[in-house]
């Protein structure tokens, strides 16, 4: 029985998590995450799941964070080009240490057709017990296939504003050149200005294309890293099923849609330092189901969100013990969600931020 | 038949300046005999005298100038206003009216707010190990 809630629960928080991937004026292909089927089961489920975002680097790629100096932090930011918006198939490596202190790791690929079109395929999961790599469970591989289209648009690292990214970074290019996945590229690193951890990206000096990055906690400890492995400039793609976006997102409506969705949403009491408000949205699910408001936020290279939804059918779900609201937090692939559910008003946030940060978020979302 | 009036009728009168010129009564008095040769270089001598040489075009060039100068003024003067701060190099990164970075959370607001809830982990799909 427990085995059913804890699939349930997933299922649902991947659920959700699909939602906040999705911007309804969002122009990256990628910001389309699939979902919808989940969000139906979200509010029924044990706990809604919030979504984070993880961005990682390739640590392993460009040998620590220590490769490069501190100095000449005048630089700008690089020219990126994503895969999602090319025509490629990149098999990344995805670490990322959880909640409990642990190194974990995955194997993705990721297929794109450079038209809009992008899949995102979990191919295997470090087992730490047997030292080796293992193929998914069924349950990883659902989280997966829900969550693929937004692991693409709102985990792995996109820039925000230009003006968030020269206010909140200092940037550094290394002179020397690092070859990842058989490429030549160049290292970058950009210093947090506000303390929260340096992010390092690796981007193929011909083409710009992003092939790796890292991300640094504000104790310089590791957060998360991506290194691609290989990279396929001409892969098929035939046979492919490309997932599409279940929700529709539209502008929020401070007028009418509280009325819509019963609620008003909170006003944040804490954000990370630096961030700013992407946008507001009322999210829909195309099969119908339990409309949600999705605020999402970036400081230019930590991208999180905020989404609250209030499900009649689950009054009950409230978590909270001995009168202190709880809040809930869950650690995916590179990404750390957090949740409470008050009088089945659910709040979520999730994002590339650590705990502390997403705690805090809902904490301060709570009344 | 009306003969074409493009054709030069000796007979028929001039333009009233030209008609009241000797040279032109004289050639008329003649009728259609031939005229004599001194009247002819008078007539030509005439023409000489009263005719006035093209004026050169001594302001085409200064209007040239002006021109390329101010095709140059208004090339520099854009590029400057382009390049300066807040147009085209760093207007991007200029911040857009309604963006707003969020200031630094005091340390005290911090733990009130993380003293209003209490914090729970829940398992992971791809890892069991929570602390």
């Amino acid at each position: 029985m427990s085995g059913l809630r804890s699939l349930a629960t997933f299922l649902a928080l991947a659920g959700a998590v699909g939602v906040l991937a999705f911007g309804p004026v969002s122009c990256r292909p990628g910001d389309a995450a699939p979902e919808g089927a989940a969000l139906a089961g979200a509010g029924a489920a044990a706990g809604p799941g919030q979504q984070s975002a993880t961005v990682g680097g390739n640590a392993s790629a460009t040998g620590g964070r220590q490769g490069i100096g501190p100095g000449g932090r005048s630089g700008s930011p690089p020219v990126l080009v994503y895969p999602e918006d090319r025509l490629v198939r990149t098999d990344r490596e995805v670490t990322y240490v959880d909640l409990g202190g642990n190194e974990r790791k995955v194997r993705e690929r990721l297929t794109a057709d450079g038209l809009g079109n992008v899949t995102l395929e979990l191919l295997e999961v470090w087992d730490d017990a047997l030292q080796a790599w293992v193929a998914p469970t069924s349950v990883q591989a659902a989280v997966y296939e829900q969550r693929q289209l937004y692991y693409v648009a709102r985990r792995d690292l996109h820039f925000g504003l230009p003006f968030a990214l020269q206010a909140n970074y200092g940037w550094t290019e290394d002179p020397q050149r690092v070859t990842v996945a058989g490429r030549t590229c160049v290292r970058t690193t950009a210093h947090s200005r506000k303390g929260m951890g340096d992010v390092e990206l690796l981007h193929e000096e011909a083409t710009g294309l992003l092939l790796g990055w890292t991300l640094w906690n504000p104790d310089g400890s590791l957060y998360a890293s991506l290194t691609t492995t290989s990279v396929d400039d001409a892969p098929p793609l035939g046979g492919i099923v490309w997932p599409t976006d279940p929700v529709v997102r539209a502008p929020w409506n401070d007028v009418s849609d509280p009325q819509a969705l019963g609620f008003t949403p909170a006003t944040p009491q804490y954000l990370p330092v630096g961030s700013y408000l992407e946008g507001r949205y009322r999210v829909t699910p195309v099969g119908g189901g339990t409309e949600m408001y999705l605020a999402r936020y970036t400081d230019g290279l930590r991208a999180f969100s905020i989404l609250e939804f209030t499900d009649p059918l689950a009054t009950g779900g409230t978590t909270v013990l001995s009168g202190v609201p709880t809040v809930r937090l869950r650690q995916e692939v590179a990404e750390i969600e957090a949740d409470a559910v008050l009088s089945g008003h659910y709040t979520f946030a999730a994002g590339v931020l650590p705990s502390e940060e997403l705690q805090l978020i809902v904490a301060g979302l709570l009344p | 038949m009306t003969e074409p009036r493009s054709h030069r009728d000796p007979e028929r009168p001039e333009r009233s300046d030209e008609a009241d010129r000797p040279e032109i009564r004289a050639l008329r008095a003649l009728g259609r005999a031939e005229a004599p040769p001194e009247l002819w270089e008078r007539v030509q001598a005439e023409l000489r005298r009263t005719q006035r040489e093209a004026p050169r075009p001594v302001l085409r060039p200064l209007f040239r100038r002006l021109a390329v100068a101010a095709a140059l003024l208004l090339l520099v003067g854009g590029s400057a206003w382009l390049l300066r701060p807040g147009t085209l190099g760093s207007g991007s990164v200029a911040p857009p009216e309604t963006l707003v970075l969020a200031p630094p959370t005091p340390p005290e607001v911090k733990e009130a707010l993380l003293a209003k809830v209490q914090v729970r982990r829940y398992p992971s799909a791809f890892g069991s190990v929570q602390r």
